[in-house]
């Protein structure tokens, strides 16, 4: 029986280790997915998904049925992946921000565009520069390709929500294009 | 300008395009790149599920072995870190089995009924096997030359053949082992429900790497956990058991979710439970031959009504 989030969750606040593997089976590939997208790392994004369903189980007490699933694991992991971050040198944060700087976005659409150089841009940028919730209803959006009521329900909020936060993934991405310092 | 995000959003007409000016289509143009490029990125192969709910399960016995445990925790704790040993120590017997059956050039005879059917087998022996529905009996190449074991997953009724040879059940919990004798074994997730209608049956389960036993005589059944010992004794309440032996549901202070669970495997469909009824449990003799029939016994009792929309019935 395909028992909805909410069941699942009740359940694993009383500690069934069952419903918790039933939520792992079922969450695990999202999130990897949407780790990866932030990391690019392969095993990094491994060992993120383990870290954040630990996190999960340890407080499993406090878990709030009504919650939506993945935006709960989707804040643990930024968390987690922001952490992580705060420890690498900031030499290597400058070397990013020069590379961002030589490759300016074009302004005149005539130009011919480099898009391999403009998706690393936008990659960038949307995983820098928007917040976690924005990102990850553009993540929903655009790499998953779900519609916009499927984002709404599967993080309980309007659609109108989605919307809105869409349009400020879009605007932000388009004046760091045009004006890449940060 | 917001509306041009706007109607980028909602997928925006060619019709509707091809209104703006010069200067509203170029920003058009650049919002639409930034759009369609994001979309593109090549993700890796998801790594496999299971292997990472193994690893998880790893990494969290690890954590718990060396947390500290607080005071009136303790029993809660250790019963769990037990049952994530158990866990671990099986997937190694079931290694090892299967690299004896691959030296044996895997000719082991697989015995399996899907939902809504029913099976009966005789193996070499003569002992008679009925799978319920969603069940697999694994029978090793070899069997009754020395040994009789089988595996079962799922719910099955075995009439065993007397012989000096035990026959040996192994399920996810623990196994069981008789000499010739009736009885019903049942496995749900990690539990496991033995009951004897004749002759005795002995019920192992590997706790902390010691095997533990209770004996069963005819008329009594008990309830294990992997990982836990042997449940308690009971004597079996109903006539007619297992029920599903009579087309009938035999409940016991059953969860309403594992009642609706065998419901959708006896007759393969699949039921929604609206609220959280998590609580219910059930106990009683139900007709079972025809859904509906039992669909709405079942109903009467928790004072709910259903809806069967092409095999998918909603409790409500």
């Amino acid at each position: 029986m395909q028992q909805d989030d909410t069941i699942l969750i009740t359940k694993i606040k009383q500690s069934d280790r069952n419903a918790f593997k039933t939520l792992f089976t079922r969450y695990q590939a999202d999130l990897f997915k949407y780790i990866y997208y932030k990391t690019l790392d392969y095993s990094l994004s491994e060992d993120f998904v383990q870290e954040t369903f630990i996190k999960v189980w340890m407080k499993r007490i406090s878990l709030n049925p009504d919650q939506s699933v993945f935006s709960y694991l989707a804040a643990i992991s930024s968390n987690l992946i922001r952490d992580h971050f705060k420890h690498l040198k900031v030499r290597e944060k400058h070397q990013e921000s020069e590379k961002e700087i030589s490759t300016p976005f074009h302004d005149n659409p005539e130009e011919v565009m480099d898009y391999r150089i403009l998706r690393e841009k936008i990659h960038s940028i949307v995983n820098k520069h928007l917040s976690d919730t924005c990102r990850t209803i553009f993540y929903l959006s655009r790499i998953e390709g779900r519609s916009n009521p499927e984002i709404a329900g599967l993080l309980k909020i309007t659609k109108k929500k989605v919307e809105n936060q869409l349009y400020i993934a879009l605007k932000t991405i388009r004046k760091k294009l045009k004006n890449p310092l940060p | 300008m917001k509306s041009f995000y706007r109607r980028l959003i909602n997928s925006m007409t060619n019709k509707a395009k091809n209104e703006l000016s010069g200067k509203e289509k170029e920003q058009y143009n650049q919002i639409k790149s930034i759009w369609e490029e994001s979309g593109k990125f090549s993700m890796p192969k998801i790594p496999d599920t299971e292997k990472s709910w193994l690893n998880l399960q790893r990494a969290l016995r690890n954590l718990e072995s060396t947390e500290q445990v607080h005071p009136g925790m303790a029993d809660f704790v250790f019963g769990r870190r037990r049952k994530w040993a158990f866990a671990v120590s099986f997937i190694a017997i079931v290694l090892f089995i299967s690299t004896i059956f691959m030296f044996k050039d895997s000719d082991q005879v697989i015995y399996s009924a899907k939902k809504m059917e029913q099976l009966s087998v005789e193996l070499s022996d003569g002992s008679k096997i009925r799978l319920n529905a969603q069940t697999k009996v694994t029978v090793p190449d070899g069997f009754n030359e020395g040994y009789r074991e089988v595996t079962l997953k799922g719910e099955a009724y075995f009439e065993v053949q007397k012989s000096e040879i035990p026959f040996i059940i192994h399920t996810n919990v623990g196994d069981v082992t008789v000499l010739g004798t009736k009885f019903n074994v049942q496995t749900r997730n990690d539990r496991m429900e033995v009951a004897v209608n004749e002759g005795i049956v002995r019920v192992t389960s590997r706790v902390a790497d010691k095997d533990s036993s209770v004996i069963l005589t005819a008329g009594m059944m008990n309830m294990s956990e992997s990982g836990e010992y042997p449940g308690a004794l009971h004597v079996i309440q109903f006539k007619q058991y297992p029920g599903w032996l009579y087309n009938k549901l035999t409940l016991q202070q059953t969860n309403l979710v594992e009642v609706l669970e065998e419901i959708e495997r006896r007759f393969d469909v699949n039921i929604r439970l609206n609220a959280i009824e998590d609580s219910i449990k059930i106990s009683g003799i139900f007709e079972a031959s025809n859904l509906d029939s039992t669909m709405s016994s079942l109903c009467i009792l928790i004072g709910k009504a259903y809806r069967n929309e092409n095999g998918v019935i909603t409790i409500y």
